[in-house]
């Protein structure tokens, strides 16, 4: 288990090392990475001096090695735009991205998963049919359309929710985040459901299918005949079942919803790092993009890691191999 | 080929495959209605020019003092605005109009692009197994592993917007779909006693593959791209709407919506309103037919 663990993160370190090797080649090869570090205003005379402190003179493997060195000790340039380090931009926009995602993530699970079980448990319901027929609805629009739809109704005509911005942020064992204050949390239910309906759609057939496959299962009719309460029947035993293709599932998924906040984001004018990246493309902040791909590919590898672990806890019958 | 087709083949005695499945496609209302509607919209994009009152790419025909025309205001010059207009004063209708034909056309183009690639990579990865397959097919589960429009935004910030660069995301995001469908479907096919027999006869492995394997991947094929079309189609509106996408001078449906986005807050729902409702036609209606073929189209082979 412990030679699995290791060689998961030796993947995974190597992973990391390669989309480096990427983003430097498409980014700092390509366009010329003395217009990239340096503001645009810039000298001719000034443009030779950094060309030289940069080291950039010097054979691409070398600038390479360079690149990585500074990256590894958090270096990635400066933001032309905000005049601050832009590793240190993206990473302080990233709490709020987070916690919108995480938010959405717990909204599709648990609302997927009830929303599933009563359709597979009862499937000839009026209330089933339209559940399944809302979550195609849910899969094929687009979240922007959404997103757009969600504010003009609860937004603007009724009024009932904040459409802008992130709102008061609480503070709680040192922790900054809407969750612990009222005004934070009203501002994310719009772009937290918004960023969650796909999702939703995609947990609910999950579960469905899942759930009806179990359902009809050897296991279940025994539960049955053994005098288990209805109750505890769904509860346990069907939702066990489905457990592990949904920690498959939510894995993937929590990195598209980050993928998908610039969206949600932009709508909602969040400050999270998706309205950042967003933003540094229209204005080709390049030393921010590079810093936003990087913590993308840290934060996608983290959790491919994490959910392959998780099954393995899970699921007993994968077997792992040792030397593998 | 499996079973169904087998049952398919021994019903159409007297009808052709094709008339048989567009008997079954048919059977379906929901399906007829996408067909419908399907077809309005592709008429109404190719009509474009000769449907809409005025020309939303020509700048010197807006005024701006019809900006903001509620749906069926007048102009100053008489002419009626069904939809309204929007900031420019452009009349809407004409602008859905043009965006649709831009948006069908950036969406059919680079899911056709993407099959072509992704197909004949498919059939390379098939025919030679080996590390060229397992080269092609870890690039096709990378691409697969990552959100769509992830892809599309690391690549449009590295190269920057514009039209070229979008068509090239998608191209990108699509590809690895039909690569490891045709590849499968070929590893299937590869077994078959008609391909061993081929094989016997000495034939070409062009020969082959273009006669034999080739044909057996379309049903599928036809599937994906329907399915794919819509999800393009939705991902360049996306990409437009957060203002990466194509450029403000030609606007596709997503740039409308953005456009009409910064003035639902004043009321002036019709700007974003009635583009939005036409993408979501559009998409719907590619769905439906889509989801009707996978079901009435050999549904086994896919994955």
């Amino acid at each position: 288990m412990l030679m699995y663990i290791l060689g998961r993160v030796c993947q995974s370190v190597l992973l990391l090392l390669v989309m480096s090797m990427i983003v430097f080649v498409a980014v700092f090869a390509i366009g010329d990475p003395v217009e990239i570090l340096v503001s645009p205003q810039a000298t001719q005379v000034e443009i030779e001096q950094t060309r030289v402190a940069l080291g950039l003179d010097k054979p691409l493997l070398n600038q390479y090695g360079v690149f990585l060195a500074n990256a590894l000790q958090g270096d990635l340039g400066r933001s032309f735009m905000f005049r601050e380090p832009a590793l240190g931009l993206v990473f302080s926009r990233l709490p709020a991205t987070l916690e919108l995602a995480l938010c959405a993530l717990l909204l599709s699970v648990f609302g997927g998963v009830v929303l599933g079980l009563i359709a597979a448990v009862y499937p000839d319901r009026l209330i089933s049919r339209s559940i399944m027929v809302g979550s195609i609805f849910g899969f094929s629009l687009p979240t922007f359309w959404i997103g757009t739809l969600l504010v003009m109704v609860f937004g603007i005509y009724l009024g009932w929710l904040p459409s802008i911005g992130r709102g008061q942020v609480g503070e709680f064992l040192g922790l900054h985040s809407s969750f612990f204050t009222l005004d934070g949390l009203t501002h994310l239910v719009l772009p937290a459901l918004t960023l969650a309906l796909g999702n939703t759609a995609l947990i609910i057939r999950l579960t469905q299918s899942g759930a009806s496959d179990a359902l009809s299962s050897e296991f279940i009719r025994f539960a049955r005949a053994k005098g288990l309460s209805r109750k505890r029947i769904i509860c346990i035993h069907v939702l066990k079942s489905i457990l592990i293709p949904l920690v498959t599932v939510v894995g993937i998924e929590f990195g598209a919803l980050i993928a998908f906040s610039v969206v949600t984001e932009t709508i909602y004018a969040w400050p999270g790092m998706g309205k950042l990246i967003v933003d540094s493309i229209a204005v080709l902040d390049r030393p921010v993009i590079v810093a936003y791909l990087m913590t993308i590919a840290l934060i996608f590898v983290l959790i491919n890691l994490f959910a392959d672990l998780a099954c393995q806890f899970l699921d007993p019958r994968i077997k792992v191999k040792d030397n593998a | 080929m499996s079973n169904d087709k087998k049952n398919t083949a021994t019903q159409s005695n007297d009808q052709s495959p094709l008339r048989l499945i567009l008997h079954n496609f048919y059977q379906s209302k929901m399906a007829l209605i996408g067909v419908v509607v399907l077809l309005i919209i592709l008429v109404m994009a190719l009509l474009a020019n000769v449907l809409s009152p005025q020309d939303p790419y020509d700048l010197k025909s807006l005024d701006i003092m019809d900006a903001h025309q509620p749906p069926g205001g007048q102009s100053m010059s008489g002419t009626i605005f069904l939809l309204g207009t929007d900031t420019l004063g452009r009349d809407l209708f004409s602008a859905i109009l043009y965006g649709l034909r831009t948006s069908l056309t950036i969406g059919g183009l680079s899911t056709l692009i993407a099959m072509i690639i992704g197909t004949s990579l498919g059939l390379i990865a098939g025919w030679n197994r080996g590390w060229i397959e397992t080269l092609i097919m870890r690039l096709a589960d990378l691409q697969l592993s990552l959100p769509a429009i992830l892809v599309a935004l690391v690549l449009i910030s590295l190269t920057g917007p514009g039209k070229m660069n979008v068509i090239i995301a998608l191209i990108l995001v699509q590809w690895a779909v039909y690569a490891r469908t045709v590849r499968n479907v070929v590893l299937s096919v590869m077994q078959k006693d008609y391909v061993t027999a081929a094989r016997g006869m000495a034939l070409s492995s062009r020969w082959i593959l273009f006669i034999h394997v080739l044909p057996n991947c379309l049903p599928p094929l036809i599937v994906l791209a329907t399915v794919s079309i819509a999800g393009a189609i939705t991902l360049e509106a996306t990409l437009s709407f957060l203002g990466i996408g194509l450029p403000v001078t030609q606007p596709s449906l997503g740039l409308l919506i953005a456009n009409g986005f910064a003035y639902l807050m004043s009321g002036h729902y019709w700007i974003s309103v009635f583009p939005g409702i036409a993408l979501l036609l559009t998409i719907m209606s590619i769905n439906l037919v889509g989801d009707r073929l996978r079901e009435v189209i050999n549904p086994k082979q896919i994955r």
